[in-house]
């Protein structure tokens, strides 16, 4: 298991419907050392295709870390994160919570629904890329988790 | 019976011939009254019939011819009197004098008697008896006593009498004038009698003119008449009197004039005026109130309403009688108002102050307040109300609560809106400063200085811009996001503000003390933070010295007061409403950093919690900030 990690690159879901953000995102993994794909979808229903492999997304590999916005147009992040952690299939994926919110209501309702983590997205570039290296600590000790 | 004497009958024969003798005779018979005459010795001459029935009836005697008349006279006084008057007559006096015979018996009775001296026939005027005349007046006499005891008594009255009395002859003499005029007029009897124009003088310079034409009127009618004046007693005094006044007339139906009766009527006109007073006072009192005011029975029955009465209800007081309560109660409410009146006139405790509806004449509903009372109208016990059109207020109040739900939609919109706008503005900020430092991060060593220079501006304003963005939102998050009230221990508070500042307490080594603060009905997070930006303030502004800061309450009816004193640099009172608005700084943040919510976030917890921020400063010397919360009831 361990060393198909090191061979086989990271497959990251990024559900976020401001595309500055997401570039944001892409822009930072650029700078990780770690090889991952980026899959970038704008709303909640696209994620949850994405995950079921539906329509368009029915060749989408399952992946390994979902960063999920909390506030997205048509199926909000919170839906989309009670969804995820109710499948059987789906809820061991990791989820971490990208949000600007730093309502206290909002995180308690996220760690009620199992999210894993919850970061509130910073306005300084480097507490950004600070975050994403986070992320990947976060990934290291992911792989140990049990398989799929 | 021989009634002439013989002797001097036969002289007389002799002289004036027989059949004039029997003539003389018959007339001397036929006289009705008595008449007899007598010689020198008082022995009868002659009398006529009349004269002697009338001894007869006196003494009951027969009287003869040429008897001593003294002896039939069997009273000792009449006796004795009239020996007197004839001894006087045969002197050559002629007398006339009235006299009373049977005194002390039952039938008295009065003559008025003429005595003649009867002279001889010679021509030489020798007296040789008297003749006398005699005419009954006792009827007369009668007459007269009558009228002098009824006087007597009329007299008696009329002096003894309260009312002044007088009598004024047709040629206006006082006729009789009672001694009460003294204590009515304060002027006696000889005053009156001596100033005939004392009547007109006393009458007060008001009423003159009335009297005047009281006078006036009473010549030419002949009626009685009464009117009531002031006058002016002796002493200066105001007196009203009652004068009534009537013409007199004789037996006969002759004017004598005028009586008048006139009654000290002060007294009564005092208590009448103190009455009418009090009619007009209460009059003018109800016609100018501007509540209705309605005086009911206990029989229901509407005596009184004022002019607003007909205003708030559209009814004429007529038509208000006509229709009792049960005419313009609201239906639902007259079982109630009725059962209050009954309850309120058996003095039984019930509510005399309550709000209550009307239908007015035009059908309109008019809300009112009604205040009751019982009371007496004419003696009988009533209910007075006094009824207040609250329509203005009923509507005053229903604006007031609609433009209180509407400031409170208006703020909760406002707290939304500045919410929803400082999360919605975070986003495209953080793409602002994001992609700048992006640049700077990726082309740093492709840049000159100005472009360095240029990025590090927009970074800085947008981390200012995102700060300004999080004090909004927690200044609009005070209201929106507010806890509920506990009970919070202020000292433990404090604790944990200390704790909160410890860094900054231990950097400027910063004295802070507290008394005993209370236990208070709080939101504790507000509460924390409001202190904790208070005593942050008070060390941030600091002078040259250690600073010292010192908590304390104090209890202030419902409130408690609380300061928080410092010995800092002092704020100039001018801004002492300023620095209490958001963003509204003293100092520039390159001295002091901060947006200046701070404070405005301390009104706007303090206003929460139903009080009032304030501050008194001295410059240089310090400042020392007060705050009141309310205390919860009970406490």
């Amino acid at each position: 298991m361990e060393a198909k990690n090191s061979w086989k690159p990271i497959e990251i879901l990024l559900v976020e419907d401001n595309p500055g953000d997401a570039r944001l995102a892409v822009e930072a993994m650029k700078e990780s050392k770690f090889k991952n794909t980026l899959h970038h979808v704008e709303d909640g229903i696209n994620a949850l295709d994405f995950l079921h492999k539906r329509g368009k997304y029915i060749n989408s590999p399952r992946p390994d870390l979902i960063l999920l916005d909390l506030n997205l147009p048509k199926k909000d992040g919170r839906e989309v994160l009670a969804e995820i952690k109710s499948d059987p299939e789906l809820k061991r994926i990791p989820i971490v919570i990208l949000t600007i919110s730093k309502a206290e209501e909002d995180i308690l309702k996220s760690y009620n629904l199992h999210a894993n983590c919850f970061i509130t997205k910073p306005l300084d570039i480097d507490q950004f890329i600070l975050v994403v290296k986070s992320i990947e600590d976060f990934w290291l000790t992911i792989v140990k988790l049990p398989p799929q | 019976m021989e009634t002439l004497s013989n002797t001097k009958g036969m002289k007389t024969q002799n002289r004036i011939g027989l059949q004039q003798y029997s003539i003389l005779k018959g007339l001397f018979e036929s006289i009705r009254n008595p008449v007899f005459s007598v010689d020198n010795s008082f022995n009868y001459t002659s009398f006529n019939k009349a004269h002697a029935d009338i001894v007869k009836l006196l003494y009951n005697v027969n009287i003869e011819l040429s008897h001593n008349m003294l002896e039939y006279i069997k009273v000792k006084e009449d006796r004795e009197k009239e020996e007197h008057n004839l001894t006087r007559v045969i002197n050559g006096d002629h007398l006339v004098e009235e006299s009373v015979s049977g005194e002390g018996q039952p039938k008295r009775l009065y003559f008025k008697v003429t005595y003649d001296p009867i002279y001889d026939n010679d021509g030489n005027n020798k007296i040789i008896g008297v003749a006398v005349m005699t005419i009954d007046i006792t009827k007369r006499k009668h007459a007269e006593e009558l009228l002098r005891v009824s006087e007597e008594k009329y007299r008696l009255v009329a002096d003894s009498s309260d009312d002044w009395i007088y009598w004024l002859t047709p040629d206006k003499k006082l006729r009789y004038n009672s001694p009460s005029c003294e204590r009515v007029t304060g002027y006696n009897l000889e005053d009156f009698e001596n100033n005939l124009h004392l009547f007109k003088e006393i009458v007060h310079p008001d009423d003159k003119e009335i009297v005047e034409k009281h006078y006036k009127s009473i010549n030419e009618e002949t009626g009685p008449h009464s009117l009531e004046y002031r006058i002016i007693t002796k002493t200066g005094e105001t007196h009203w009197i009652n004068h009534s006044c009537k013409p007199v007339f004789d037996k006969k139906g002759r004017d004598a004039g005028r009586s008048a009766n006139n009654r000290n009527v002060t007294e009564r006109k005092k208590a009448e005026q103190a009455l009418h007073e009090n009619e007009e006072n209460f009059k003018a009192v109800t016609e100018n109130a501007n509540d209705a005011i309605i005086v009911t029975l206990g029989n229901g029955l509407h005596v009184f309403a004022n002019r607003r009465a007909s205003e708030i209800t559209g009814y004429s007081f007529k038509e208000i009688a006509a229709i009792g309560l049960k005419g313009y109660a609201h239906p639902d409410e007259l079982p109630k108002l009725n059962e209050r009146i009954k309850k309120r006139l058996a003095g039984e405790d019930v509510p005399n102050q309550y709000e209550t509806v009307i239908i007015n004449k035009q059908g309109k509903a008019v809300p009112i307040e009604i205040t009751a009372a019982k009371s007496l109208w004419q003696g009988q016990p009533s209910d007075i109300v006094i009824i207040r059109d609250i329509t203005e207020r009923k509507q005053s109040q229903e604006t007031l609560k609609k433009s209180l739900i509407d400031l409170e939609r208006s703020n909760e919109e406002l707290e939304q809106f500045a919410y929803v706008a400082s999360h919605d503005l975070q986003e495209p900020l953080r793409m602002v400063s994001s992609y700048t430092q992006l640049i700077e991060r990726r082309y740093k060593d492709k840049l000159d200085q100005d472009a360095n220079d240029f990025i590090n501006f927009a970074v800085d304003g947008a981390n200012r811009m995102q700060r300004l963005i999080n004090d909004l939102l927690d200044y609009s998050r005070v209201t929106t996001r507010g806890k509920k009230f506990e009970s919070v221990d202020i000292n433990s508070i404090i604790g944990q503000v200390f704790i909160y500042l410890q860094h900054r307490i231990e950097e400027t080594h910063a004295i802070i003390s507290q008394d005993d603060l209370p236990i208070i009905d709080a939101d504790e997070i507000q509460i924390q933070r409001l202190f904790q930006n208070l005593i942050d303030n008070a060390i941030k502004f600091r002078g040259k010295e250690i600073p010292i800061v010192n908590i304390s309450a104090y209890r202030e009816s419902n409130f408690y007061v609380f300061t928080v004193s410092d010995n800092g640099l002092g704020i100039d009172q001018q801004y002492s409403d300023k620095i209490f608005q958001i963003f509204q700084r003293l100092n520039t943040s390159r001295e002091y950093p901060g947006t200046g919510i701070g404070l405005a976030i301390c009104k706007r917890i303090v206003e929460r919690h139903g009080g009032k921020i304030w501050f008194e400063s001295e410059m240089g010397k310090g400042t020392t900030f007060f705050f009141t919360i309310q205390i919860k009831e009970g406490d």
